[in-house]
């Protein structure tokens, strides 16, 4: 997920990010990688899950975990059936192909949200869908009464494309993992179905949102037709997503995962270990929005005049930290680098690794491989990093 | 979709090649490529004199579709893992690129080619614009495939593994797995090899009515078997049922699985997980199956 700025930042960085797990001026540093909850790498007991998976031909249907992965799903989810696929990305596209199956269909949707901005333009470019876009609240929400003008204008009037679905996003990334309140999903579904249209949930981070209201992840579902379900972000797995809704729209799924390329054989290999991370999901993400929650109020109280944020608006994994006085990449720069100066400073030498999320901002996220120590030393280096930029 | 870019690209290829077949009509589905089916040899290849008619036809002219691809597929499934030869790949090459057009090789199995023509991949692929090369066959690995082409090829199959959803995170616990069975080829695919072609000459010298095949026509890792009076599936139902007779007859209780290819033929594929020893028990099942069959 590189906005333009990220890609151009880690090009001018000069070398792939692994490579930054290095010694850089003689000082070993400790690297704290807040680009993103992609990053996390599976642990051993998702190691070893996997060596030891029970496969088979998942084409042929005969994947015993991969039917494991997709019965616990769809209960988990409150869908009839889920489907295993290998990205977000696919499953999205998927669920827009599905939804939207004839001549003109038009679909709506935020216009920052991921589907839209990072997803290569998929569902015009691969699935002949006209998109229409809306504004997006700072909540991440979408105005009901644009979403209705939108909905009704045209109907049944030849000139204008069929809206068939609308398309929203829980977490929503780009207002900083914001959750969408149960309410405002109840209200969409009505509105759209009184429309003749669908819902579809893009739930790559949907884990986030259910542990942040304390509920169960398919009394949020419930209110769509559809959902995406990332496994290999804040769940921790190396790969794979699902896609989950009624059993006929799922059988439609596998014939587009085919066609689309996502159909994998042996694919237990990847479904155990997003078994494993299932299974640590209650334990393991609630520390995430925690520690988020600790370095938003950690930054505020430096209270100083090139960062701010607002720790009441991170409600999972995600802080949105607003830069002045300095390009956002330039800030990513010195974050990352290590120096003697700051060893002297602070004791330590800490890479902490960021995306610059616009010219005037960065966004921060939170994941399992970050821990609250390592929390504490991101705090620590942007303390040192600020105190270097003066007043 | 990397090939045919511009609107109106037309494509070439057998009309029984597995992209045809089973790939959902992808290229028009997904990727709007209007196809053109040339009809296919008994060895897995195209006539030359046939593509060239094609290659050739309404070039320049603006209400035909323009030729922008011939896709070739080593080695060939459905005519039973034919291996095409490389001076047909070097002379499909040079009439594509003399009328405009690029070669992709289907590469799902070329290691197989590869092996029986006892040479290195890039002497196949040398004759072609881009290749995919699948690691979860015959190679073992239980997820992937590549793509391979020159470098501003691959910087748009980048994108548009993206745009399909294909762009996975980390990536390596399947990759590692594919390492291996590349490692492990060139010893294990042979294996495969001499395993089919034992199958098939202990198929031919039960000399049953029901059932014909042709040896010299094993080239790689399967068999293709000619099925005559029952219906391919029937025979395929047999084949994987037990009972009591056939241990005594046997001595043994074997399922053979296998898939009916047409209505009067079924396609055996061998692979590291049928031994030498897998290979002679489903030749005694065979065995069983037809005398039960009778004359």
């Amino acid at each position: 997920m590189l906005s333009r700025l990220a890609r151009a930042a880690a090009l001018r960085l000069g070398a792939p990010c692994a490579r930054w797990l290095g010694n850089r001026a003689g000082v070993p540093a400790h690297v704290v990688d807040l680009r993103s909850d992609t990053v996390t790498r599976p642990g051993p007991a998702m190691r070893r899950a996997m060596a030891e998976a029970v496969v088979g031909d998942d084409d042929y249907g005969e994947d015993p975990t991969v039917r494991e992965l997709q019965e616990k799903a769809a209960q988990l989810l409150g869908v009839e059936q889920t489907l295993f696929v290998p990205t977000n990305t696919m499953a999205n596209l998927i669920c827009v192909m599905g939804h939207c199956r004839r001549r003109g269909s038009q679909l709506l949707l935020g216009q920052e949200c991921h589907l839209h901005v990072y997803e290569q333009g998929g569902v015009a470019q691969i699935a002949g869908v006209h998109s229409h876009l809306l504004p997006d609240l700072p909540h991440g929400t979408l105005d009901l009464d644009e979403l209705e003008r939108v909905l009704t204008r045209g109907l049944g009037n030849p000139y204008h494309p069929v809206c068939e679905l609308v398309c929203l996003e829980n977490t929503h990334s780009s207002s900083g993992g914001r959750v969408l309140p149960i309410d405002y999903l109840r209200q969409v579904h009505l509105l759209a179905q009184s429309h003749g249209a669908r819902v579809h949930l893009d739930g790559a981070r949907l884990m986030n949102a259910a542990v942040a209201l304390r509920v169960p992840p398919a009394r949020i579902v419930e209110h769509c037709d559809s959902v995406s379900f990332c496994l290999s972000k804040g769940l921790g797995a190396p790969v794979g997503a699902l896609v989950g809704g009624p059993k006929d729209f799922i059988q439609e799924a596998w014939r587009l995962r085919k066609a689309l390329g996502g159909g994998m054989r042996q694919a237990g290999v990847l479904a155990a270990a997003a078994l494993v991370g299932l299974a640590e999901a209650e334990e393991e993400l609630p520390r995430d929005h925690e520690n988020a929650r600790r370095f938003a109020r950690g930054l505020q109280a430096l209270a100083s005049p090139h960062c701010s944020v607002d720790p009441a608006a991170v409600e999972t994994n995600m802080v949105l930290v607003k830069v002045a006085g300095l390009p956002a990449a330039d800030l990513c720069q010195r974050l990352q680098a290590v120096s003697p100066d700051e060893v002297a400073q602070t004791g330590h030498a800490v890479r902490v690794l960021l995306f610059p999320w616009t010219e005037q901002s960065v966004r921060a996220v939170w994941h399992r491989d970050v821990s609250t120590q390592d929390t504490e030393l991101a705090l620590r280096k942007w303390e040192f990093v600020l105190r270097q930029l003066g007043p | 979709m990397g090939h045919c870019r511009r609107r109106g690209s037309q494509l070439l290829l057998g009309q029984e090649c597995h992209l045809h077949v089973y790939e959902q009509g992808g290229v028009a589905q997904i990727a709007g490529v209007h196809s053109h089916l040339l009809p296919d040899l008994p060895h897995g290849t195209l006539d030359l004199d046939e593509l060239e008619r094609v290659l050739t036809r309404g070039l320049g002219n603006p209400y035909h579709p323009v030729c922008e691809l011939v896709c070739l597929e080593n080695t060939h499934s459905s005519s039973g893992g034919r291996v095409l030869p490389i001076d047909y790949l070097r002379q499909v090459h040079l009439l594509a690129q003399s009328h405009g057009a690029r070669v992709h090789l289907d590469g799902a199995r070329l290691m197989n080619a590869a092996v029986a023509l006892r040479v290195p991949p890039a002497r196949i692929v040398e004759h072609c614009d881009s290749v995919s090369f699948c690691l979860s066959k015959g190679l073992g690995a239980p997820v992937g495939a590549l793509v391979g082409g020159p470098k501003d090829f691959i910087q748009e199959a980048w994108r548009l593994r993206k745009a399909l959803g294909g762009g996975m995170r980390q990536a390596g616990v399947l990759a590692a797995a594919a390492l291996v069975g590349l490692a492990e080829a060139e010893e294990e695919l042979p294996r495969d090899h001499e395993n089919a072609r034992r199958f098939a000459r202990g198929l031919q010298a039960l000399a049953s009515p029901h059932c014909s095949v042709d040896p010299a026509a094993v080239e790689t890792n399967m068999v293709l078997v000619k099925v005559a009076g029952l219906p391919a599936a029937d025979l395929c139902q047999r084949l994987q049922a037990v009972s009591p007779d056939e241990v005594a007859q046997t001595g043994h209780a074997v399922r053979v699985l296998l898939f009916p290819w047409t209505e009067q033929s079924v396609r055996a594929v061998w692979h590291r997980d049928v031994s030498t020893q897998d290979t002679e028990l489903a030749l005694r099942k065979w065995e069983f199956v037809l005398r039960q069959l009778g004359p």
